[in-house]
């Protein structure tokens, strides 16, 4: 578990507060999305809970140890995929060997079963590949790394679309089910059939903090014509008439959650929801 | 992935399953996708294919081993043969013999576009 | 306390070794080339080694004390070889003042700090692995320093034995010392004192490097040159006051005497500062390892 406890955050030199008091709890097991627009503190909290940042205020706790001291205890059980990613100039062998030693349940099985899925020979050369491809290396590795804790910044940033599917596939195949993903990412369309549980945040606030499921109970997401719009918490324009997220009524079918809409009623007009 | 709005997509989901297993695809005790992998590659929620795995599982047409995953059942291919028999001649057939009788379609006509298609 | 893991310790230096090694072999390349290259110049004649300007070269009218001085300089080949080898200690002062402040240099990449800080491994682990890492390096360069000294010596002797010879004789520089009238503890001590101020001042530029985020190197030399002119400006103002008021020199008329004193009191001023190195060193080491552990990752967006 992960526990973000009070967390008050701030560049060196910038009287911009990231955080001021933020409060979290990340539980095991699922896959999370935090989601915000640009420049919102996203990798940032992402590099606080890995330790490369330090709190100002409030501490970061994962499994029960304090992200500050750096324990590698802690370090070994969190693997975290930067939003760009330059490769060492070494062989894919020589890259393996340097981080197996550190992470006791690395597999190289899994490694080279996620870069055969991202259609990435295993013998390439690391410094020839494009910005995408370096980064479906890395994230190999990172799943072959069998970390508790994966840690990935806008995955999806650079993927041609064809490649963002594949790394969803990759994801859900790959990884284990005691892992705890964490993906955090402005491009909400792109992860939102994997995530289990939705973080919004906005200006160092958190606006939903929440599990789908439960947004699915309550909420509905469809299209409307003008006229049947009763219900209707916040809609947009599109083709067919008004894609539309409503209250959910007992007994209605549930719908599939449109993540998109539900961040743009969030980030947008400020919705209050009711869960 | 295109979905009809008339049944909810979880059964929607069961039921392709079953489609793939019926046809062979995934055969008796084989290993059928995890609830992620299967969610991904038809792009539904999670919780869908949750809910899509837990009928089919309460059904008795596939199982789960901890930690390895879902796999088909061995009576499943035989199970849904049966069921989807039930259901074609309770709501399939009813609904033909309707047509039939409306466009005066007769039984031979039937069977000798049957002999013809073999 | 974590337990300091050795395995991982040294798997860290190799994963350096692994990702440097053809800047590593470069660096090694240069110092050896440019001290053979030096050697081989002074040795064949082309840079020319003068005798101590301005001195009267006469010696017989020499004083006593001073003959021994300039029978040394003028000595045949002395100069050159002094010459070159003063040369070719600036190749390795420099390559190692550079290696020495990038000690962290690793961490500039913002992709390589990331991947550094999150390796599983303790703090101590990282920083000692690079302190170890950019000290072999350095070490490195002494033997390539050494390699060129003896691949040119090897080429020079056919054609000018005289200056290996008086090379090979001076090597050490206890002789060097003796010519000079330098006696006793500073004689004996002088050599010894150096090493330690190597290490000292190892020590202090690996602090610099930990303090200094971004081209280390320069910051460290600014700064350095800063307090050796400081240093510069008051020592000779120290010493002239000290002279003039102390009246030290007043009864000596033998200009020998007083050159063989300011050449003592240079030296026991060079091994009281070499001794001061180490001291500032030992204080200044576990200052980096402390700011080592509070490095954060530095945000530009």
């Amino acid at each position: 578990m992960i526990e973000i406890n009070h967390v008050a955050f701030n560049y060196p030199g910038s009287s911009h507060h990231v955080y001021d008091d933020l409060t979290l709890n990340l539980q095991e097991n699922c896959i999370y999305g935090l989601l915000g627009k640009n420049g919102m503190g996203k990798s940032t909290l992402l590099y606080l809970i890995a330790g490369l940042l330090r709190t100002k205020g409030g501490n970061i706790i994962v499994d029960g140890k304090d992200m500050k001291n750096r324990d590698p205890e802690a370090l070994r059980d969190i693997f975290i995929v930067p939003e760009e990613y330059e490769m060492p100039n070494v062989s894919m062998k020589q890259l393996v060997s340097m981080h197996k030693m550190f992470y006791p349940n690395f597999s190289e099985d899994v490694l080279y079963k996620c870069l055969m899925d991202f259609e990435i020979s295993r013998n390439v050369n690391l410094k020839e590949l494009s910005m995408g491809q370096k980064k479906k290396v890395y994230m190999s590795v990172a799943l072959a790394s069998g970390t508790r804790y994966l840690l990935m910044d806008e995955p999806t940033n650079g993927l041609d679309i064809p490649s963002k599917s594949l790394f969803r596939k990759v994801i859900a195949q790959n990884m284990r089910e005691d892992q705890t993903i964490i993906i955090s990412t402005h491009q909400v369309h792109d992860v939102e059939s994997m995530l289990d549980h939705i973080i919004v945040l906005d200006n160092g606030q958190i606006l939903l903090d929440t599990s789908t499921v439960n947004i699915t109970d309550h909420y509905c997401f469809s299209y409307r014509q003008p006229g049947e719009l009763d219900g209707v918490v916040y809609k947009e324009s599109s083709l067919q008439g008004y894609i539309t997220m409503s209250e959910r009524k007992s007994g209605d079918e549930e719908t599939q959650l449109n993540l998109e809409l539900l961040f743009n009623a969030l980030t947008r007009e400020r919705i209050t929801l009711k869960l | 992935m295109n979905f009809s709005s008339d049944k909810a997509i979880y059964i929607q989901m069961a039921e392709r399953l079953c489609d793939d297993i019926i046809a062979g695809t995934y055969k008796a005790d084989d290993r059928i996708p995890s609830v992620r992998e299967y969610a991904v590659t038809l792009e539904v929620n999670t919780n869908t294919a949750v809910k899509a795995y837990d009928l089919l599982a309460r059904n008795e047409i596939i199982y789960n081993k901890r930690g390895l995953g879902y796999f088909v059942s061995p009576g499943a291919h035989d199970q849904i043969l049966v069921s989807r028999k039930k259901d074609f001649i309770n709501n399939t057939l009813p609904e033909l013999f309707r047509q039939m009788k409306l466009l005066h379609v007769d039984i031979k006509d039937i069977e000798e576009a049957w002999n013809k298609q073999k | 306390m974590t337990q300091f893991n050795r395995n991982r310790f040294l798997r860290l230096l190799k994963n350096d070794f692994l990702l440097n090694k053809k800047k590593i072999l470069i660096i090694l390349g240069v110092i050896t080339g440019l001290v053979f290259a030096i050697y081989t110049l002074v040795g064949f004649g082309f840079v020319g080694a003068d005798s101590i300007a301005g001195l009267n070269t006469d010696i017989t009218k020499a004083p006593e004390s001073l003959k021994k001085f300039l029978a040394f300089f003028t000595h045949e080949n002395v100069m050159a070889v002094l010459t070159a080898a003063s040369y070719a200690s600036y190749v390795w002062g420099i390559a190692s003042f550079v290696i020495m402040t990038r000690v962290f240099a690793n961490l500039q990449d913002r992709k390589q700090e990331i991947d550094f800080l999150t390796l599983p491994a303790t703090n101590l682990e990282k920083w000692s692995s690079r302190v170890a890492y950019v000290s072999l390096i350095s070490l490195a360069g002494l033997v390539a320093h050494s390699l060129g000294y003896a691949i040119s010596l090897l080429v020079i002797y056919p054609f000018n034995s005289g200056f290996v010879n008086e090379s090979l004789a001076l090597y050490g520089s206890s002789g060097v010392l003796e010519e000079l009238g330098v006696t006793g503890f500073c004689k004996n001590m002088y050599l010894p004192m150096v090493y330690i101020s190597y290490v000292g001042l190892g020590m202090i530029l690996i602090w610099a490097g930990t303090r200094f985020r971004r081209n280390a190197w320069l910051y460290t030399a600014l700064w350095g040159l800063g307090i050796y002119c400081a240093l510069f400006v008051f020592g000779a103002l120290g010493m002239g006051i000290y002279i003039a008021t102390s009246g030290v020199f007043d009864h000596v008329s033998d200009s020998g005497i007083i050159f063989t004193e300011i050449v003592n009191s240079v030296m026991r001023i060079s091994v009281v500062l070499m001794g001061l190195s180490f001291v500032v060193g030992l204080v200044l080491l576990p200052r980096s390892y402390k700011r080592f552990c509070r490095r954060q990752l530095e945000m530009n967006k």
